[in-house]
């Protein structure tokens, strides 16, 4: 109910001050472009928040040394959204009122992404970039002005279940998953895409968010012995999955498939060497392409964080929108950037015209150990999966 | 249900069971005796985990190293409770308005894990253990994992040398006394000031050993500080407040029903720690139990002890 009301209120206000026209809507010449960043330096996913600001930062410094965008020098404005909906609210609508900003990106909260997409939709007109796995977040259509970096929840799911339907010697899948929305999206965009294969999902099991002991769980999943079990469980909890699963043979038993992030991975003492993972986070390392080569150069250590380079692109998506369209207009840049492609640290992608997706490959491999010195090296042979295909629009 | 699956789901019950013990013991102690009901509990088992991952970050994860953080971690944040007892909870114990305790140990709480972001940072950290305690042993089919076993057995330990202080000692007498009248304890020459901050500190103790046991058990991150003291609260409120005998029973009663709960559901088994608080609660409420606390117990042995028809006073 307050939520509703700070974003109905939020858009009343926004109204009113009158940036819907396409005059009123360029940028003075010469005036600085304004970019606010909503990081959620406290809040649950407060662990990579200061990783996506380093890459905003880093996207900021690299454009402002090539002279700006359309003359216009960036400016970051990080505002901390606390992964709160409230909060991400209050902050944006601050930054668009008071600090007259048309541009804003981050957030790894959904649902902050969420309510802040409706605030800066109609008609206030500020491009919003973020990367979120609500795909509710994108589901408005093509007039909505927020773009998505990484890969949803549904395509995820998706792509896990074409991994498992290329093995249909597995017959019996265990799936664990997150109790939180992203696990149960996840989940059911799994369930839906694993229809029709002749593969039976034979248990799904949501783990405590934040959960400090998993063992009930993986030994309940061990007793239904399964061919595969299909994990989303992610960051602090995959390290807890994994403590807690290798002395109980959960990787030696079954064939184990779940998002191994490189950051997770690289902080553990026993890795799960053997077992197939997946992530979306654009670690640069991996990447031969022009932004993971400028990444890496300004800053190797936060190249190597997959959150950074997800940062770098949300900012490079607003700064690309602004070239192609030659112009400021949040509009212009909206019409521009849906339908095309953009210049991302994983090399030039499509953008959904449908929904603003951008279809960010995602990165598989078998896990053979953890590298303090190159990310991804701990996928081998590693694959990158164009996620286009699974895209209905 | 197999033979190996039972031994499994009952191992992880009890493994799941004494880690929450050690906070709620801790917990328990400090509400039982000084009447505080101390928020800052879950910080406390969180700052005991990340010290955990600094001592074995420089002794290595070698059995050295794992004494010396079993042992140096919670006396160390046992010292610091003991400072904050003197220098701020002890001012409060004569307030009318026992909000002010709340609202301090909730600060404290804040505090502590402010203090933790600012020195730590906010990535999660992990450790590893000795090479002896990775890996399970196979019990019947069943794998158990031999850390767990020292969690089970350190938590045995903790409960009889618990047992052992409160109704062996001297100190025990004197905490347990100080319970019923903290004033008459006082008249008779008792340093109750120091009673107090001795028993605020061995709380503090338990909760930070909880820390301890948990940090090689997954990631070491600022959830922990929600994760245990949520838990470790319904823990204390389901055995009855201030009662030992009543934390210890209600741990592992939820540790065991959750672990054997998740062999249906995982909601169903994340949910159980309510469901028994819930039931225990309103058993209490029907029934007029009024579970296992010193203060119940004490009441009952009176009314036992009374003659038919006598009446009090």
């Amino acid at each position: 109910m307050t939520l509703a009301l700070a974003v109905l209120g939020s858009a009343v206000a926004l109204s009113g001050c009158g940036s819907s026209g396409s005059g009123s809507a360029e940028l003075a010449p010469g005036a600085p472009l304004k970019i606010g960043y909503l990081a959620s330096l406290t809040g649950f996913c407060s662990t990579f928040s200061q990783e996506y600001v380093k890459g905003a930062e880093l996207a900021v410094r690299r454009t402002n040394e090539r002279g700006g965008v359309l003359g216009h020098k960036l400016q970051l404005i990080v505002r901390d959204d606390r992964a709160t909906p409230t909060v991400g609210v209050a902050q944006a609508r601050d930054l668009v009122l008071s600090g007259h900003v048309k541009f804003l990106a981050g957030t790894c909260s959904s649902a902050v992404g969420k309510s802040v997409e409706q605030l800066v939709a109609n008609p206030s007109h500020v491009i919003y970039t973020l990367g979120v796995s609500d795909p509710t977040v994108f589901s408005a259509g093509p007039e909505i002005y927020a773009f998505n970096t990484i890969p949803t929840a549904q395509i995820e799911g998706r792509n896990a279940a074409a991994y498992i339907r290329a093995h249909p010697q597995w017959k019996r899948i265990a799936v664990m998953s997150e109790d939180y929305s992203y696990g149960y999206q996840v989940t059911a965009a799994f369930r839906q895409a694993m229809r029709g294969s002749g593969q039976t999902i034979i248990s799904q099991d949501y783990l405590p968010s934040g959960g400090s002991d998993f063992t009930p769980y993986i030994d309940k999943v061990l007793a239904e012995h399964p061919d595969a079990v299909y994990s989303t469980v992610i960051t602090e909890d995959t390290v807890t999955l994994v403590k807690q699963g290798l002395p109980l043979g959960l990787f030696d038993k079954t064939n184990f498939f779940g998002i191994m992030d490189y950051a997770t991975i690289d902080s553990m003492p026993q890795p799960p060497v053997g077992v197939e993972g997946y992530t979306f986070y654009p670690s640069s390392s991996i990447y031969h392409t022009p932004f993971a080569r400028e990444l890496e150069a300004l800053s190797p250590a936060v190249a190597n964080g997959g959150a950074a380079g997800d940062a770098f692109n949300q900012i490079q998506l607003i700064v690309q929108g602004i070239e192609k369209a030659r112009s400021t207009d949040p509009t212009k840049v909206r019409d521009a950037l849906a339908g095309g492609t953009v210049q991302t640290v994983q090399g030039r992608v499509e953008i959904h015209k449908c929904n603003h997706e951008v279809a960010m490959p995602i990165a598989m491999g078998t896990v053979v150990g953890p590298s303090h010195a190159l990310a991804f090296a701990h996928f081998e042979p590693l694959r990158l999966v164009d996620t286009s295909k699974y895209f209905e629009c | 249900m197999s033979l190996a699956t039972f031994i499994g789901q009952l191992f992880a019950g009890l493994g799941l069971a004494f880690v929450l013990f050690f906070t709620a013991a801790g917990l328990n102690l400090v509400w039982g005796v000084l009447g505080v009901m101390n928020f800052a509990a879950g910080s406390v088992y969180m700052l005991g985990a990340y010290l955990t991952t600094s001592v074995i970050a420089r002794l290595g994860a070698t059995a050295l190293g794992w004494t010396v953080a079993l042992i140096a971690v919670p006396v160390a944040v046992a010292a610091l409770g003991a400072v904050a007892e003197v220098a701020l909870l002890r001012r409060t114990y004569r307030e009318e308005d026992e909000n002010r305790q709340f609202m301090l140990t909730l600060a404290l709480s804040y505090l502590i894990a402010g203090a933790i972001v600012l020195v730590f940072g906010t990535h999660f950290r992990t450790v590893s253990l000795p090479s002896a305690l990775s890996g399970s042993w196979n019990v019947l089919g069943a794998e158990l994992p031999r850390y767990t076993v020292v969690t089970i057995v350190l938590g045995l330990a903790v409960t009889v040398a618990i047992w052992f202080g409160l109704y062996r000692t001297r100190a025990g007498l004197l905490t347990r006394a100080a319970v019923d009248d903290r004033e008459m304890l006082g008249a008779l020459g008792v340093n109750v000031d120091r009673l107090y901050s001795v028993v605020f500190a061995v709380g503090i103790g338990l909760g930070a050993l909880g820390g301890v046991l948990i940090a090689p058990q997954g990631a070491v991150s600022s959830n922990l500080e929600t994760t245990a003291l949520v838990p470790a609260f319904i823990v204390v409120v389901t055995g009855g407040l201030g009662s030992m005998t009543g934390a210890l029973v209600a741990a592992l009663a939820i540790g065991i029903l959750e672990s054997f709960a998740a062999l249906h559901d995982a909601t169903l088994a994340q949910l159980t720690p309510y469901v028994v608080m819930s039931v225990v609660l309103g058993a209490r409420a029907l029934m007029g139990w009024r579970g296992l606390s010193p203060a119940s117990l004490r009441a009952r042995r009176g009314r036992e002890r009374a003659p038919a028809g006598s009446t009090a006073g």
